[in-house]
């Protein structure tokens, strides 16, 4: 008898696809019903506006200081990447609770850029500040090493061409180099907002308040129990998922030479 | 006048070349693959830096100090034409000329005589990731001669393309380094396309030295290596 | 309670009931929530103040749960923050406690009211210290809105944060501070919910938030077997110990005053 390798592989993925939404079924629990009412749904949907628009201030932040940090260590020799590599890694291969306890401390009243920040008025403890300067650390290592990958993609040729075609490297990196990057750095920052989105860790220790989505999971998990939680992960997952799963299809779309 | 001192040494040989060219003439440098003679465009260019050696250009100094690549003004054509995917074709055409020039009209005939010499007009307005191989041949010839760079290096531009293109595309560069007036260096190791391209004079280089400098009479008549003559012999 | 049990507790439970205990600490609450909702299987529970017990009873997760300690709210302090010495002068008597807090620009710590029994206790106890002290405006001299963000933590992050120094003091349970070596000022007993009946003798005492009502609940450490434990016959005895001779006097030597004459809580 002989088997069709492609129906073999067929349904071996769609095995996979039932195990990794497997844990879905569990919105349908029976854990009674679920709460959505004024009590639950006003500091739900406000911890949403949280987590939307802070996660996008830090978005923006990653991106002017992550894109022109990745062009740099795209044209650096191996030696320094390698320690660029560890540069980037270390904070977010850090648990995010020990993170958190850091940036406490370091921000804090007493660490060195704690006072200084105070004395223009802006506190770095339970404040939108905070919250930003959190994400940003979470998330930045992922955005750098994705957009390094994608100027590498790039082919040299190309920017070296552009350069006899008479052009100054700054005009070859913004009509040559970002935009052929140009999704596969989208595709990095997709995957920072994944992450920085549904940071818990480290952002219940900087800034328990404004409070996001992670940490209003928390809070109803313990003020409501279960019912208040479910209706409240089903927001997340819609409020979170559109823009990473839309650039992605992008990416699929539009495949450059 | 451009005069050029080459001395880097690569993984299996060293090259150590040294050549002159008048204003308007043109060179050919010819050996077997593997001889050093992209090396030396590629010093030439800026994409590889000389070990020592000086190149100039006139009054403008290439080596050394290395000047950057977007202040040489030079033109270079190697067998992958390197056009920018996600412009067209005319985009292409016209990406190395400043904003303020591109309007003149001047110049803008100039592109017109490209396009239509070089057959780019049904192209014109197409994404250059679409268009056949040879076509980008003829779009990157464009490109380059669209600045009218003084000096023009050609690195086996005309690998695989079919006679009659090849024929056409080295007549019209011969056509254009007499209006233009630009230099020229070819590299190939075909010696009947670098011939046609470059019949003043040639350089034969083998194993990143200059065996013999002449003009192609010179070079057939009387070979200074059994490799010369082997090259030079039809299949 | 985690160095506790983690340490001499389980240690002795191994060598005298041949028991091996595992424990995870959190708030009560969120615990309470997990085992009422079926997520969590522990053999016992052990929480603080009967709320989150009776939502596990309740629940029918369990039918009778017994005290075992209990302990009282206390003001803990950094020994190295520049209100200490008037703290210190407060420990002893000489200056009110209360006052040192109200200075202007000391950062006082407490955890979440919505959430946590201990963040809704300061304020009963600030509640109970105005009475008491006759300072009508005490509580929002010290703790200012209920959901005061400058001052509100998790737990954990309270104790980090003390530790540091980014807070001069914070609220407390009287068995917290030692493992952390911190230096701590006992209140009055009528202030310091001890008491299992404060209730009765204040019924004008009580907190609106996170959309319930509380009245204060006496500090009674609670533990209970639970329903369906993976380890029955050892979870029984394990309770059973915990209010015998030999626990107790381990539990006096880290803090914890003994449960008195509390009652056992029924579903």
């Amino acid at each position: 008898m002989r088997v069709d390798r492609r129906w073999l592989a067929r349904a071996g993925a769609t095995i996979f696809a039932l195990a990794l939404l497997y844990p879905f079924t569990a919105l349908f629990a029976r854990i009674g019903p679920w709460q959505w009412g004024e009590d639950v749904r006003g500091p739900a949907l406000s911890s949403v506006r949280v987590s939307l628009l802070l996660t996008a201030g830090a978005m923006v932040i990653i991106v002017a200081i992550g894109t022109p940090m990745a062009a740099y260590i795209a044209r650096c020799g191996t030696r320094e990447r390698l320690l660029w590599q560890a540069v980037l890694l270390v904070p977010i291969l850090l648990p995010p609770l020990a993170l958190g306890i850091l940036l406490t401390l370091a921000f804090g009243s007493y660490g060195t850029v704690g006072v200084w920040l105070e004395h223009f008025g802006i506190v770095m403890t339970n404040s939108a500040p905070a919250f930003i300067a959190t994400q940003v650390y979470v998330g930045i290592g992922y955005y750098v090493l994705g957009a390094v990958a994608a100027f590498d993609a790039v082919p040299l040729m190309l920017q070296e061409q552009a350069a006899l075609l008479g052009l100054a490297p700054r005009k070859v990196f913004l009509r040559v180099t970002l935009p052929l990057a140009r999704l596969g750095l989208a595709v990095a920052l997709s995957i920072t907002w994944v992450r920085a989105i549904g940071e818990f860790g480290a952002v219940v220790v900087t800034a328990y308040y404004p409070s996001g989505m992670p940490v209003q999971l928390w809070i109803n998990l313990q003020s409501f129990g279960l019912p208040a939680v479910m209706p409240l992960l089903v927001v997340f997952l819609a409020a979170a998922l559109p823009l990473p799963w839309l650039v992605h299809v992008l990416a699929q779309r539009r495949r450059h030479v | 006048m451009f005069k050029a001192q080459i001395i880097k040494k690569r993984r299996d040989i060293k090259v150590n070349v040294s050549l002159e060219l008048d204003k308007g003439s043109s060179l050919g440098l010819f050996g077997a693959s593997g001889a050093g003679k992209s090396t030396v465009l590629a010093c030439i260019a800026g994409i590889e830096e000389p070990d020592d050696g000086s190149v100039k250009l006139g009054d403008l100094q290439f080596f050394p100090p290395s000047l950057p690549l977007h202040k040489r003004p030079i033109g270079y054509l190697t067998q992958e034409p390197g056009l920018f995917p996600h412009l067209r074709v005319s985009e292409n055409v016209s990406f190395g000329i400043p904003k303020h020039l591109a309007a003149e009209k001047e110049h803008c005939h100039w592109i017109e005589t490209l396009r239509e010499r070089l057959q780019l007009g049904p192209l014109w307005h197409a994404p250059a990731s679409l268009i056949s191989g040879g076509q980008a041949r003829r779009v990157g010839l464009a490109r380059m001669l669209a600045r009218k760079p003084p000096l023009v290096l050609l690195d086996e531009p005309f690998a695989g393309l079919d006679r009659q293109l090849v024929r056409e595309l080295i007549d019209d560069l011969i056509f254009w380094s007499r209006t233009l007036g630009f230099s020229m260096i070819a590299v190939d190791h075909q010696a009947e396309v670098l011939k046609r391209l470059c019949p003043e004079q040639a350089l034969v280089l083998e194993n990143g030295q200059i065996v013999q400098r002449g003009g192609w009479d010179e070079l057939y008549g009387t070979p200074a290596s059994p490799l010369l003559q082997s090259l030079l012999t039809p299949l | 309670m985690g160095s506790l049990m983690e340490g001499p507790i389980r240690s002795t439970v191994a060598q005298r009931l041949n028991l091996e205990m595992h424990g995870r600490a959190q708030g009560s609450s969120a615990l309470a929530q997990l085992i009422a909702g079926g997520n969590i299987r522990p053999d016992v529970f052990i929480p603080i103040t009967p709320g989150p017990m009776l939502t596990v009873l309740r629940a029918g997760k369990g039918e009778t749960a017994e005290p075992i300690a209990h302990t009282e709210m206390v003001i803990a302090y950094n020994p190295k923050s520049r209100f200490a010495p008037k703290f210190e002068t407060a420990a002893n008597g000489k200056e009110n406690w209360w006052e040192v807090l109200r200075e202007p620009g000391l950062r006082f710590g407490r955890t979440d009211p919505v959430t946590d029994p201990q963040g809704r206790n300061i304020i009963f106890t600030m509640m109970l210290a105005a009475k008491l002290y006759k300072q009508p405006d005490l509580v929002e001299n010290v703790l200012g809105p209920t959901i005061n963000e400058k001052q509100i933590f998790t737990e954990p992050t309270v104790q980090a944060r003390l530790q540091s120094g980014e807070l001069d003091a914070a609220s407390a349970y009287k068995i917290q501070p030692g493992p952390f070596k911190l230096p701590y000022i006992t209140l009055p007993n009528e202030i310091n919910l001890s008491g299992e009946n404060v209730h009765a003798h204040h019924p004008d005492v009580s907190l609106s938030v996170g959309a319930k009502t509380y009245k204060p609940e006496p500090l009674i450490y609670y533990a209970a077997v639970l329903k369906d434990a993976p380890h029955a016959k050892g979870a029984v005895s394990f309770t059973e110990w915990l209010k015998g001779d030999e626990a107790q006097a381990i539990f006096r030597k880290y803090n914890y005053d003994p449960p008195g004459d509390a009652s056992a809580l029924h579903a």
